[in-house]
């Protein structure tokens, strides 16, 4: 289980995280949201590893994330960053295929081999596993690196794998923004990960949810099922909006209308 | 057609591509070995090397003249092909080449360096030119590695822009010293200066050829173990990171052992430009960007291409020789304009 305690962190005298703590969850899609700027990313790459924190500490399991090697946390949680290369030459199966690297170290097995294509089938990405991957479009592109981070904690230890994810709509209709959603929440069911996303589509990301926080100025404002949060006034506020929230009689569900900005 | 649908690595199996290139290889250096003042033909040439021929002249030429020097010539080749590629994978930057951005000529300056300040000439001296002559071109080319890397750095990613400014710097730095070393030398040594600029395959020796050959190979194995880390660092820096790769030392490693191909074959046959840009470009059409294929096929490509080369260079003025760098920028700066026009050009920024 992957989590984060009082965790601090300031760059330039900017405070970008601030007593933050949030334990993911096994099983979960559990969705970031707030403002640009509220520290979003910082958390994601706070989780992730990549970020040294200056006050508190993020555990994988009961181990604090700066105990562990690159290679130990490549094989508890993969991350998909907001912007991938687009001028890749390798196929897309190979793109995928090296979300497995950890776990093979360069000798990938069968079972390896299977993992990335039933990882490219579940993003409806087989049908590009033989095009070049700077040839293919943004959202497919997209859909190959979902695909790999996927193949990368397919196969969970004990205590869960994590999957972070920056944004991974952004670059997709409204479609596969539907379905990747709905793949990151049956990933999770299924296969018992915490998953993590940054989504700002905020009734997109209420409608797959299982959980949603609301990060605003570096503090975890709201923390709760989607409906609630979604009710919550804080979330308005956190954006300067003014909003309504309708009750959409088809799914039973609130949805958060904003009123035009002055 | 898009140059990049051109890469088959799918429907052709990439052992198939080595092998391909393995056995023009081996048509190359037959050729070349029966090529020069004696003309022989591939069947003379390999009966002369298996020593069941009748002509002992023409055992003579081939064994003791030709074949250290085209033996030379696919361990240079090999060691620019995997240093090129290794190169442009690490910096994930079609334009890096050894030559472009310094790196041989900064191993040339440091040869020159000990043969004008230790009062040595290449092949002279003995075994301690054997010695401090390839020592000193490997510290050449990894200083000056380290350098442009440095350089081309900015806030953690490599730039193609810095990479290729930084190179201009470093060579114009190189030049001054080798100009220096120039004013400073005897006229021995002036005439030499030939030889580190523009190379020379004419210095082949077998111990020479051996000692390039073990560099090479110690090279090839140790970038074809990190072929996963560097397919990984083609994804980005951070994301070949969050693939478990230790990126920081894998930096290091690679550019050391860019060094180590580089000036182990610098030192034996001066700067031979454009080859390491050339090669894994060649390689990549045929297997792909895959390292564990991408590697021994820039190998293969680069040993074709001196060879080719340098048989060019010692026959077409024949008896005169020309200096075999001077042919590999004749191919070479054209194919850098047409990379600069075509793909390349979208990344520089």
């Amino acid at each position: 289980m992957l989590s984060a305690h009082h965790l601090g962190v300031r760059v330039g005298g900017r405070r970008l995280l601030d007593e933050l703590t949030l334990a993911l969850e096994p099983g979960q899609l559990c969705v970031l949201v707030g403002p640009n700027g509220a520290g979003k990313t910082t958390l994601l790459r706070a989780l992730s590893g990549d970020l040294d924190t200056a006050d508190g500490e993020v555990r994988y399991g009961d181990r604090p994330v700066r105990d562990l090697g690159a290679l130990e946390r490549a094989r508890l949680r993969a991350v998909l960053a907001q912007h991938q290369r687009s001028d890749l030459d390798h196929l897309a199966r190979d793109v995928v295929a090296l979300g497995r690297y950890p776990h093979h170290l360069g000798r990938p097995t069968a079972a390896d081999r299977a993992i990335a294509n039933e990882a490219m089938a579940l993003t409806g990405c087989s049908a590009l596993a033989h095009r070049v991957c700077g040839t293919l479009s943004g959202g497919e592109q997209a859909r190959v690196h979902l695909a790999r981070a996927l193949a990368q904690v397919w196969t969970a230890p004990p205590g869960g794998h994590a999957l972070l994810l920056d944004e991974p709509v952004a670059a997709l209709d409204i479609a596969w923004q539907h379905r990747t959603l709905a793949c990151a929440r049956e990933f999770a069911r299924q296969r018992g990960t915490s998953v993590l996303a940054i989504v700002h589509d905020l009734n997109l990301a209420a409608r797959y949810a299982d959980r949603m926080v609301l990060l605003t100025g570096g503090r975890l404002r709201e923390d709760g099922p989607p409906d609630q949060v979604l009710r919550s006034p804080a979330l308005a506020d956190a954006f300067g909006l003014r909003c309504r929230v309708l009750d959409d009689d088809g799914s039973g569900r609130p949805l958060l209308v904003a009123e035009a900005a002055d | 057609m898009n140059a990049r649908t051109l890469t088959l690595p799918a429907a052709w199996p990439v052992a198939t591509t080595l092998g391909c290139l393995a056995a023009a290889l081996a048509m190359t250096v037959l050729l070349a070995l029966g090529s020069g003042a004696v003309a022989l033909s591939p069947g003379a040439v390999l009966a002369a090397l298996t020593g069941t021929g009748s002509d002992d002249g023409a055992a003579l030429v081939v064994r003791t003249l030709r074949l250290p020097r085209v033996m030379l010539g696919v361990i240079a080749g090999a060691g620019l092909g995997i240093a090129g590629a290794a190169m442009q994978g690490l910096m994930r930057n079609p334009l890096a080449d050894p030559g472009l951005i310094g790196v041989s000529s900064g191993a040339a300056l440091a040869a020159a360096a000990v043969v004008v300040l230790g009062g040595l000439l290449p092949g002279a001296g003995g075994a301690l030119s054997a010695v401090l002559l390839p020592a000193a071109a490997f510290t050449g080319a990894a200083l000056t590695t380290a350098l442009v890397y440095a350089a081309s750095r900015q806030d953690g990613r490599s730039s193609v822009t810095r990479m290729l400014l930084s190179g201009i710097a470093i060579n114009a730095l190189t030049l001054s010293g080798i100009g220096l070393l120039m004013f400073m030398g005897s006229d021995a040594q002036v005439r030499q200066f030939t030889f580190w600029t523009l190379g020379s395959l004419a210095a082949a020796t077998w111990p020479g050829v051996a000692a390039a050959a073990a560099a090479t190979a110690v090279a090839l194995h140790a970038l074809l173990r990190r072929a996963g880390p560097l397919d990984a660092l083609a994804l980005g820096e951070a994301q070949a990171g969050h693939l478990g790769v230790d990126t920081a030392r894998l930096n290091r490693s690679c550019v050391l052992l860019i060094a180590l191909s580089v000036g182990a074959t610098t030192a034996l046959t001066g700067t031979l430009g454009f080859i390491g840009l050339i090669a894994p470009h060649l390689a990549r059409r045929l297997v792909g960007p895959a390292h564990a294929g991408l590697l021994p096929a820039s190998a293969l490509c680069g040993a074709v291409l001196v060879v080719l080369a340098d048989t060019a260079a010692r026959t077409w003025v024949a008896p005169a020789e020309l200096p075999i760098g001077v042919l590999t920028a004749l191919i070479g700066a054209p194919f850098f304009m047409m990379l600069l026009r075509s793909r390349a050009a979208r990344e520089l920024h």
